[in-house]
């Protein structure tokens, strides 16, 4: 179905400069085919490449594409356009942002259905459509995209991509930014897709998890080269390209665990801790009445001294506002949050004591945010202390304790990658010495391989230091590797807490069980 | 024109923080900036004929050896007005610019911090003010007021500082949000330090390209002023005066315009390459 | 809350907003120094002749109460009188406002319609050689003032190409025939600078719309080129456009002082600045009075258009 042979793909600006580099691959009618590999590594560029457009400001340099047997590369512009959709066609990333955001949901699907130059009941073939991939079609199609959750939206971009019955269906990220819940939803929606159309399935992700469910045939990709491909079982089990290996081996899995000492003393008391969050409603103008929702309800569990504490949840669980709450930068509405056996933490940042601040400290998620782009490193460093005080050496060894060199001391954020940015913030935040540090999705936003080692990091400085770190995450499988106690929420309410072994092998909750089952079968 | 510039320029600019693009066409313009400022420095000290002595003999000349642009109605000589009309506009729009700036960081970063009620009532103020003609405020002033250097350098840097407080306003509200502001919080920064420390690096470059724009429409501004003979006054040379003054004899001889025209437009244009206008939203 | 409502809403607010800015006018007006009378007299100004004046024209009463006197007079349609030009202050304007909405009409009709074209063309074939011409031309047509451009354009279609007259004279009360053949020259100096400003907008808006996640996701789904444009990018891309155009419009009607000076346009730019040089405080007042007017109805209009756009304003989701 798809004959790719020798394909590279190179920057317009610089045509040296090759995106995908001689690229082989060969699909037959029907297969399930999983590329998977880290940012950057052309994974995306491959997979648009298959249409024969590879994307603005690239263009195909060499080799040849076949696809369904038509040569999409050597093909005038217009005649690829009209192969688009029908042929081969996207279901392209970023949920969020890929329906037009003034037309509603019918004329997405009005545009696709002009291609074929088939006038009718536009909506009602929308609705079947959409009733197809589990929507209710006949109320969808009047709506607009801002009104859609992100697993609605990545449902009728599926189904906008199987308008036009293609012979090759791409798919790119399908599962990014959704919470897990919707995201099994959504692969388990593919799989019946392909077995009712038969369609051939090309599927890319950053998560291995993702491809193991859809996929038959993996193919590994690293800095624009396939570097294995093979059926899943085999490349799993028996991976011979050592990327392939570090890839498998980063993949964080449900399984190591450590066990929490008994009797330590509490650090932070939660006690029926509610924080109401008002919010101007989005859309781009000042509404009359602001929105309140209750972020965290009524919670109480506590932070033990000296632990890691993993708090797990997906997006509106309030795990982003119990951090915010600690840090002083949100209100408290009720019950009380206090620190050691006196300092309350209800009193927001501004008015705390240099003493309380220094104590508690925080790395943020996303890593371009989290430093600031116009200070080196040694000023975030030193940020906060008189000159004087601070010298080389001291920074120095900080850096080693991030794993850091000491070069690096007169670097700018933009020349650092997504890992050591964060070490970074993790070094800014434990030049404070802190008592507690809170760290938000710190490895969300990273690669696997890099993310396993951003958190033998943290272990490392948990052991060394023995500082009490609170460790949010919406994976289930990364808390477990790194905490000993988990707290869950979902929807600003408490769900369980509890040792991890207890709470992964013998849940409380419905909830918490589904998580565990999700995790398992990645 | 010069309103127009005042209240739309400014989203082009903010696409500049992301990535500003070196570009030949900069440094091209940096060279002529740099020529009309140093001549507008050196124009007294060199070998020109008096700006103010007027030939009755020679009046509407073309170029000749004796005058390189030939000379106006009066029978002065253009070349050396030509290098002296810069001086009065350059420095009053520099010295209004730096005040209009220095306003606008205030009322913008103050804006920015405040937030809720305070930033809502300033943006509003702002926003009247920009919806004032400022031309018309400034014909207000010189003709009731005076037309003292120092009363159209606070008049122009009050009407030309909205448009910089508010996209200071925007630009800081766009980095206050950033975590790395949020670290410096918890260390305990004052909102003084996140305004230096955290907040103006990031938005120098924004900012210094708006202000390098408004130095231009405030160039243009009082050289319109000139033009309708409320700024500058006779026989001082300058170039918007020098335009009304000679545009009637236009059909004789073009020099005493076209000099004027040209230097500036070149120094406006100058300025627009120099902070590369037209490579920042060419550049994705 | 229905869109209706919020556009009533936004109308009162945008009446206040009028109401408040016309009081602080009344009041920076008064407080320049001098008034009609001072001004009326000149030289011959006595104090007794002066103290006369001010009681006839009933310039001794309070600030407040004239104020409110002109307020209550304005709402009725009567602009107050210009003791300088002996007349009332609607009837000087009327006449020239005319003059000036045909002077603005000409101009927009010249520069609108272009500069959106030329701007999607601009955004469309960037990078080409075409469009960086059209676009460093944009620059300079934006950039000059425009005395220049009216210098430039006076010495080609006048002098050199003597096709169009340069300077009409006609009263302010020639018919509309009479004042058409002697438009052309400021309408298309304002078309320059209208144009020129427009045409940016639309193309950085649109090749900031282009950019963005759906316009790459409609393409691939197969759809033609124009299609994209009309339908996914233009209508996103229209109302920074809209707002750059309802700001020049406004401009059009208001800020045209140099144009109507350099080519003698008897339209209300020319009367503002010989207001303001013979110090009549009435007309003054009035024409400030309608430049604000004008900017706070187009950017009332403007607002309006943006929000009719954007489908979350329409549904009334989030009001």
């Amino acid at each position: 179905m798809i004959d790719l042979q020798g394909f590279s793909v190179a920057v317009d600006a610089d045509p040296a400069r090759l995106i995908l580099d001689h690229v082989d691959l060969q699909v037959g009618r029907g297969a399930r085919v999983g590329i998977v590999g880290e940012s950057g590594c052309g994974k995306s560029t491959l997979l648009r490449g298959l249409t024969g457009l590879p994307g603005a400001g690239l263009h195909v340099a060499d080799g040849a594409l076949s696809v369904a047997g038509y040569d999409l590369v050597g093909m005038p512009a217009a005649e690829r356009r009209a192969l688009l959709g029908k042929v081969v066609a996207m279901v392209p990333q970023g949920v969020a942002l890929s329906l037009t955001p003034h037309r509603d949901i019918a004329s997405h699907f009005a545009d696709v259905f002009q291609l074929d130059d088939a006038r009718g009941d536009v909506p009602g073939r929308a609705a079947s459509l959409l009733d197809e991939v589990g929507l209710r079609g006949a109320a969808m199609v009047g709506r607009f995209p801002h009104e859609l959750s992100g697993g609605e939206q990545q449902r009728v971009l599926i189904a906008l991509g199987l308008a036009r019955d293609p012979d090759v269906l791409l798919l790119d990220e399908p599962t990014s930014a959704l919470d897990v819940g919707v995201a099994h939803d959504i692969l388990g929606l593919i799989e019946d897709e392909h077995r009712a159309r038969g369609f051939t399935l090309v599927c890319v992700s950053h998560d291995l998890g993702v491809i193991r469910r859809v996929a038959e045939h993996v193919v590994v990709m690293n800095a624009g080269r396939v570097v294995e491909q093979g059926p899943l079982e085999r490349v799993t089990a028996h991976p011979t390209n050592p990327f392939t290996v570090r890839l498998l081996e980063a993949a964080p899995t449900l399984g190591a665990i450590s066990t929490a000492p008994s009797n330590r003393s509490p650090l932070v008391r939660v006690d029926r801790l509610t924080v109401v969050r008002s919010s101007a409603s989005s859309g781009a103008f000042r509404s009359q009445t602001q929105r309140t929702t209750t972020a965290l309800d009524d919670v109480t569990f506590e932070v033990r001294k000296g632990e890691i504490l993993g708090v797990i949840g997906e997006s509106g669980s309030g795990k982003s506002t119990f951090l915010k709450s600690l840090c002083g930068l949100l209100e408290v509405s009720s019950g009380s949050l206090t620190l050691g056996d006196e300092v309350d933490l209800s009193v927001r940042v501004r008015r705390r004591p240099g003493s309380v601040l220094q104590r508690i400290q925080m790395v943020f998620q996303n890593p371009d945010d989290s430093l600031n782009p116009a200070h080196t490193v040694r000023r975030v460093l030193s940020a906060g202390r008189p000159r004087s005080e601070v010298d080389d050496d001291q920074l120095a060894e900080l850096l080693r304790t991030v794993g850091l060199q000491r070069s690096m001391l007169d670097r700018r954020s933009p020349q650092l990658s997504g890992g050591e940015k964060q070490r970074v913030a993790i070094a800014r935040a434990l030049a404070q010495r802190p008592e507690l540090l809170l760290l938000d999705e710190v490895t969300s936003a990273l690669d696997v391989t890099v993310q396993a080692e951003v958190l033998d990091t943290l272990r490392a400085i948990h052991r060394d230091l023995g500082t009490t770190m609170v460790f949010v995450s919406h994976d289930i499988a990364v808390v477990a590797s790194m905490a000993e106690r988990i707290v869950v929420l979902r929807n600003g309410r408490l769900v369980e807490v509890g040792e991890v072994a207890d709470v992964l092998d013998r849940p409380n909750d419905h909830y918490t069980s589904m998580l565990v089952e999700l995790a398992r079968r990645r | 024109m010069t309103d127009l510039g005042r209240v739309t320029g400014d989203d082009e600019v903010l696409h500049t923080s992301t990535r500003r693009r070196r570009h030949r066409w900069a440094s091209l313009g940096g060279a002529i900036v740099a020529a009309h400022v140093v001549l507008a420095f050196v124009a007294p000290y060199l070998p020109l004929q008096d700006v103010s002595e007027q030939h009755s003999d020679a009046v509407l000349q073309g170029a000749s050896s004796a005058h390189w642009f030939g000379t106006d109605n009066l029978g002065r000589d253009v070349f050396a007005r030509t290098l002296w009309g810069g001086r009065p506009s350059i420095g009053l729009a520099a010295a209004s610019v730096v005040l209009a700036a220095l306003l606008g960081f205030l009322i913008g970063t103050f804006a920015a911090i405040a937030g809720g009620g305070v930033d809502k009532v300033m943006m509003r103020v702002n926003d009247v003010l920009l919806a004032v003609p400022s031309l018309l405020v400034l014909l207000l002033v010189a003709s009731f007021i005076g037309r003292e250097p120092l009363v159209l350098i606070v008049t122009l840097a009050v009407m030309y500082a909205p448009p910089i407080a508010r996209l200071v306003r925007t630009a800081s509200l766009n980095v206050l949000t950033r975590d790395f502001v949020v670290a410096a919080r918890l260390r305990g920064a004052s909102r003084w330090e996140l305004v230096v420390g955290e907040v103006l690096p990031n938005i120098r470059g924004v900012v210094l390209t708006e202000v390098a724009m408004q130095f231009t429409w405030i160039l243009l501004a009082f050289s319109s002023l000139s033009f309708l003979g409320l700024g500058a006054s006779p026989p001082t040379p300058e170039w918007g005066l020098m335009i009304a003054e000679s545009r009637t004899y236009m059909s004789i001889t073009a020099w005493p315009v076209a000099a004027p025209v040209v230097m500036l437009a070149t120094l406006v244009l100058g300025v627009n390459s120099l902070v590369d206008r037209n490579g920042v939203d060419g550049a994705t | 809350m229905s869109i209706a409502w919020q556009l009533l809403r936004r109308a009162a607010v945008a009446l206040l907003l009028f109401a408040a800015m016309a009081c602080l006018t009344f009041l920076a007006v008064e407080a320049l120094p001098g008034d009609a009378c001072t001004s009326l007299l000149g030289r011959a100004a006595t104090e007794n002749k002066l103290e006369q004046c001010r009681e006839e024209n009933g310039l001794n009463e309070p600030v407040v109460a004239r104020m409110v006197d002109w307020g209550c007079g304005a709402v009725q349609g009567d602009l107050g009188y210009s003791i300088k030009r002996d007349a009332p202050v609607t009837e000087i304007i009327a006449p020239r406002l005319r003059n000036s909405l045909v002077l603005a009409g000409v101009a927009g009709l010249l520069a609108f319609p272009a500069a959106v074209v030329l701007g999607l063309y601009s955004a469309q074939r960037r990078g080409s050689r075409r469009a960086k011409l059209l676009d460093t031309a944009s620059l300079v047509m934006m950039t000059l003032p425009e005395f220049v451009t009216a210098a430039v354009l006076w010495l080609v279609f006048s002098i050199w190409l003597p096709i169009l007259p340069a300077v009409a004279v006609l009263p302010s009360d020639a018919t509309i025939g009479e004042i058409l053949p002697t438009i052309w020259l400021p309408a298309i100096t304002l078309a320059v600078m209208v144009f020129a400003h427009v045409m940016r907008s639309m193309r950085s808006s649109v090749v900031a719309t282009s950019a963005r996640p759906f316009v790459e996701a409609a393409r691939y789904r197969g759809l033609p080129e124009r299609a994209v444009l009309l339908r996914h990018v233009l209508p996103a891309a229209l109302p920074p456009a809209v707002n750059v155009m309802a700001v020049t419009a406004a401009w059009l009607l208001t800020g045209t002082f140099v144009v109507e000076v350099v080519f003698n346009f008897p339209g209300l730019g020319r009367l503002a600045v010989d207001a303001i040089s013979d110090r009549d405080t009435a007309l003054i007042l009035a024409l400030t009075l309608f430049g604000l007017a004008v900017f706070i109805l187009s950017s009332f209009i403007s607002d309006t258009i943006t929000r009719l756009l954007d489908p979350r304003v329409r549904a009334g989701v989030g009001a």
